[in-house]
């Protein structure tokens, strides 16, 4: 089939200049791998969390009860809309892995049935088996992994009446319940050294304990037509007398509220970034697009001459945009969907989630598609629009060439003017086409914010961990007890050897209440003078809790409250009672929910004991097992977080952050330079005549190498400057998306960043220089010539 | 059609032709008050079929003016164009693209060439508008280019490329062709060559040739010569037996 010879000329334009448009189309087709590797990644995780959820059975409700008897499982059965329920113990307790050491971790042993499988939250087994006999218990993966613990390998743990029970490694086991495992809402970065989830035969514990036909925690599949909420409420009636903690469903699930987070955050990231970069592409295809309808000024008139008519142009112009993006879309769909997989892969086999969904998603690949083409079809349908809008007759004659005048500095300073040509004549000319400088400028300065956007993440995390571990938390260690402990204690930590501080910290759940509203929380009660636990202001300063609060500035935001009003708090404890404190001051907390007041405010909360949950303590050098079991030995001591685990669990936590953040500073380093590039490549193009006749004077290739270099890199300073403050507001509006209640990361931008950000912007737009000089080189001066007026 | 008998500028010429196209008192103003310019002043012509007119005068004389008015690529301010017993200059947009499309070719003094299609794609650019066209191979063969269809404008000389051009103006089989200085960017050989070419198949199918030029010379060719002088009509001479352009010289 014969094309048409305006749509031959269309792929003859883009293939004689070739490297624009393909500099142009690999930024809208990263755009839109962009959109579709990481929404791709979001759609693919959470149809694999719902997959998860659906294959093991994974419960709408769970009730927390003290003590009740197992047989209220099967009252809650006849519940109507209970698909099936399921009563078991779910207990904290240390035990002993003796692959990771002799001393205990803090274990959460959770009960399934010894002969069959549970009705709700059931588990995938991975390696191993489920049980098959007494005496077994499979262990959360992650937690195995991370400890490296196999199959065939014990676990020790104390019954009630101080015997104790070994128990063989049967399995490996996910739980929907924990693909994200921490501790509480209180305690999220739990490292696998110090506490780990163990399912146990529920014939196995409940003796052990003391608890035969007992059970503490409930939980329910229900018919998803029915009204969970009435559900709940009927429940928590039924068991009020067994003494009804707390009760989640999905949304407050722990595991699964922060993967939501995790989610939301990812899904906002994954629509608002790519359309960052298709703006920003289209503004690329547009300069590239606007120049060529300019200088295919007499083509147009021709084809107008010829009988082409406005509409035909304009279908003509929109051509380009239409090949561009077809090209970029389907290249970018290629590689989004990649990404998407390997994205995936990648953070479910982190999270140790057993059901991956990968399939291609045809809706995002569509829509992915159709957002690469739009952008580009949008940004040619302005010079397409100009372009059918020329005058045959105008477009005849030659373009008035643009007023030469004298800069307004040179008027300001007349020593400019005796400037050599060689550094005068650029100069001018920056000023001589206000639209190149601008499109030059701008293309510097998408480039340099783009790459600032990805680099905050990087420094607002290390801003953030560096706040959190170098200066918060001054601790080497936390010591939790098993139950509140005499504050005396302290002093007996502070004389084991190489300890060289220790303080007390109460920690008790509150509840905060303003007219504006309530958040339940965490309340850290600080030794006065205390220094192993530091709190600060946003700004840096130390803050010091008098009789009130310190809230953080997500609380503060939450209930409306400033430095100095009051708030009601109350301990969430059988009996408490509200009493008022004044907020003392507004600090800034990287990662939790929590609140600060001195330690005796908080003992007060909870009757006035001087007592303590958890012990900090710094010493010199590092963690040892001796030092370890020092502190073990500590009366009530049940685990021990070391600040160097945790620092390194939370890297590992976040390494799918910063490999998906890396991705992108990747991608915006690529579109940075393709801006970049296009740019000063096109400045050369349009202007070929113009250094043509330049060379037909005998004006040498290094000086028209200097000049071009002296004008680009004039303008493209220019656009650095413009693009450090960019950046930085486009970094402030794209931390929204991933902080929340639970991280509060400060925006930052370190200046390290914007020296390399501006040093690497100009060093390519130096680099792009290369192809421009060798195009002046081996200009054919007498083709130019001949084609002068096309 | 207007009956060629009527016409002022040659009864003789006309006996038996047909008026093609017929200027009345065409202006073209740019600008206003003051600042006002009459790129063609009044201007009032016959064209006939098949006639090869040169268009003398020196610069902003209107040459131009009048030529981007007879093509439709530009409005007259006053006065009418009258083709086929319409005013072009009231024609909508769309109306003048028709015009243009099937009525008028152009061949400049710069090519105008796409400089990314060869010769034969460049004629076939003009043909892809209409149904019903000349062979743009053949059309370029008539012009002597037979040889040279896949060439690009880069490896055409600049005879070749006006060549090129003369046949893109004549493969959708226009009744008019308007030349703007076709060979003001020749040198005399190739410049004879291309008129040679125009002459022969103006004659050969036809054509009616409007040729604007700064060249008094190459009025000897022409059927009749019209000089203009500041926007207005100064003279129309009848040429009785006009040269060949191997004949003449400049």
């Amino acid at each position: 089939m014969r094309i048409s010879r305006s749509t031959l000329k269309i792929f003859r334009d883009i293939r004689r200049s070739r490297w624009q448009f393909v500099a142009v189309a690999v930024v809208i087709a990263l755009g839109v791998a962009i959109f579709i590797g990481s929404y791709g990644s979001f759609v693919n995780l959470r149809s694999s969390y719902d997959r998860t959820y659906e294959e093991l059975d994974m419960g709408d409700l769970w009730f927390d009860v003290a003590d009740a008897p197992a047989a209220v499982a099967s009252d809650a059965r006849a519940v109507e809309g209970v698909i099936a329920a399921d009563g078991r113990l779910v207990v904290d307790l240390p035990v002993t892995v003796p692959a990771i050491g002799e001393g205990p971790i803090q274990a959460r042993l959770s009960t399934l049935p010894g002969d069959d499988r549970p009705a709700v939250n059931d588990v995938k087994v991975t390696r191993g088996d489920y049980f098959t006999g007494p005496g077994q218990v499979l262990l959360e993966q992650g937690f195995a992994d991370f400890n490296d613990v196999p199959v065939g390998d014990a676990v020790r743990l104390q019954s009630t009446d101080g015997a104790v029970i070994e128990l063989t490694v049967v399995g490996h086991a996910v739980s929907p319940e924990y693909l994200f495992v921490a501790r509480s809402e209180r305690d999220l970065f739990t490292p696998p050294s110090s506490f780990g989830v163990m399912f146990v035969p529920y014939e196995e514990l409940a003796p052990a304990l003391g608890l035969d036909e007992r059970i503490n925690s409930l939980s329910l599949r229900l018919d998803p037509s029915v009204d969970a909420q009435a559900i709940s409420l009927e429940m928590s009636a039924f068991l009020e007398p067994y003494g009804l903690g707390a009760v989640h469903d999905r949304d407050t699930q722990l595991s699964n509220q922060l993967l939501q987070l995790d989610l939301d955050g990812f899904e906002s990231l994954a629509v608002v970034f790519p359309i960052l970069f298709l703006v920003v592409s289209s503004l690329a295809i547009y300069t590239l697009l606007n120049r060529l309808v300019q200088s295919q000024r007499g083509q147009i008139g021709v084809m107008r001459a010829m009988g082409y008519s406005r509409g035909q142009v304009l279908r003509h112009y929109l051509g380009y945009g239409l090949v561009i993006g077809i090209v970029a879309a389907s290249a970018g769909v290629a590689l989004g969907y990649a990404i998407a997989t390997l994205l995936t892969q990648a953070y479910g086999s982190f999270l140790t989630v057993p059901f991956i969904s990968t399939q291609a998603n045809f809706g995002v690949l569509a829509i992915g598609f159709a957002a690469g083409l739009t952008a580009s079809l949008i940004a040619a349908a302005i010079p397409a629009w100009l372009s059918a809008g020329v005058r045959p007759a105008e477009a005849m004659r030659p373009p008035a060439p643009p007023a030469g005048r004298h800069m307004l500095i040179e008027k300001l300073l007349p020593p400019l003017k005796r400037l050599p040509g060689v550094v005068k004549l650029p100069l001018r000319n920056i000023w001589r086409a206000p639209s190149r400088t601008f499109y030059t400028a701008f293309g510097m300065a998408a480039g340099v914010s783009l790459v600032l956007v990805a680099a905050s993440f990087l420094d607002s995390y290390d801003r953030a961990i560096d706040l959190q571990f170098g200066r918060i938390q001054n601790y080497d260690a936390r010591v939790n007890f098993v139950a509140p402990f005499p504050t005396s204690l302290a002093d007996e930590a502070d004389g084991i050897e190489r300890v060289r501080d220790a303080e007390s910290l109460l920690e008790v759940p509150v509840e905060l209440s303003t007219d504006g509203g309530r958040h339940a929380t965490l309340l850290q009660g600080l030794e006065a003078d205390g220094d192993l636990l530091r709190v600060y202001t946003p700004g840096g300063d130390r803050l010091e809790p008098a009789g009130g609060l310190l809230i953080t500035t997500v609380v503060a935001n939450l209930l409306g409250v400033e430095e100095g009003d009051s708030l009601n708090v109350r301990a969430v404890v059988p009996g408490a009672q509200a009493v008022s404190l004044t907020v003392d001051g507004i600090a800034q907390q990287p990662l939790g929910d929590v609140v600060f007041a001195r330690l005796d405010t908080a003992q007060a909360l909870t009757g006035g004991q001087p007592i303590g949950s958890a012990l900090l303590v710094s010493f010199s050098g590092d963690p040892t097992p001796a030092l370890e079991s020092q502190l073990y030995a500590l009366d009530g001591a049940g685990s021990i977080d070391f600040t160097s685990d945790i620092r390194d669990y939370l890297d590992e936590l976040n390494s799918l952050f910063l490999v998906f953040t890396g991705v992108m500073l990747i991608f915006g380093v690529a579109l940075g330079f393709a801006i970049i590039f296009n740019t000063i490549t096109i400045n050369t193009l349009e202007r070929q005549r113009e250094l043509a006749t330049m060379r037909t004077f005998g004006t040498g290739i290094g000086r028209l190498a200097s000049m071009l270099t002296i004008e680009n890199v004039v303008m493209g300073v220019i656009g650095v400057v413009a693009g450090l403050p960019i950046g930085y507001a486009l970094a402030q509006y794209f931390a929204q998306f991933y902080q929340n209640d639970l991280f509060d990361m400060p925006v930052v931008i370190y200046g390290r960043t914007y020296g390399i950000a501006a040093a690497g912007a100009l060093i390519v737009l130096l680099l792009a220089e290369i192809p421009a000089v060798r195009f002046v080189r081996r200009l054919d001066l007498p083709a130019v010539v001949r084609e002068i007026a096309t | 059609m207007t009956d060629l008998a009527a016409s002022p500028e040659g009864p003789a010429l006309a006996a038996g032709r047909k008026v093609l196209v017929r200027l009345e008192g065409v202006s073209k103003i740019y600008g206003a008050g003051a600042t006002e310019l009459r790129a063609l002043d009044g201007a009032s012509l016959d064209v006939y079929r098949g006639e090869f007119i040169v268009v003398l005068g020196p610069s902003g004389s209107g040459k131009t003016t009048l030529l981007n008015l007879l093509g439709g690529i530009d409005t007259p301010s006053e006065g009418r164009i009258v083709v086929g017993g319409s005013d072009i200059g009231r024609f909508s947009d769309g109306q003048l693209t028709e015009y243009r499309r099937r009525s008028v070719g152009f061949v400049f003094q710069f090519f105008n060439l796409i400089p990314t299609l060869t010769a034969v794609e460049n004629v076939e650019l003009a043909s892809d508008l209409l149904k019903e066209h000349r062979e743009p191979r053949a059309v370029l063969e008539e012009v002597g280019l037979g040889d040279r269809l896949d060439h690009f404008p880069s490896e055409l000389s600049g005879g070749e490329q006006q060549r090129v051009a003369v046949a893109r103006a004549l493969v959708t089989d226009p009744p008019l062709v308007l030349c703007d200085e076709p060979t003001g960017n020749l040198d005399e050989e190739t410049g004879k060559k291309v008129l040679g070419v125009m002459r022969e198949l103006g004659r050969k199918r036809d054509k009616t040739f409007i040729l604007v030029t700064h060249n008094s010379v190459i009025g000897e060719m022409a059927d009749r010569v019209v000089r203009l002088r500041d926007g207005r009509v100064a003279s129309i001479t009848v040429n009785e037996t006009p040269a060949e352009p191997e004949e003449i010289n400049w």
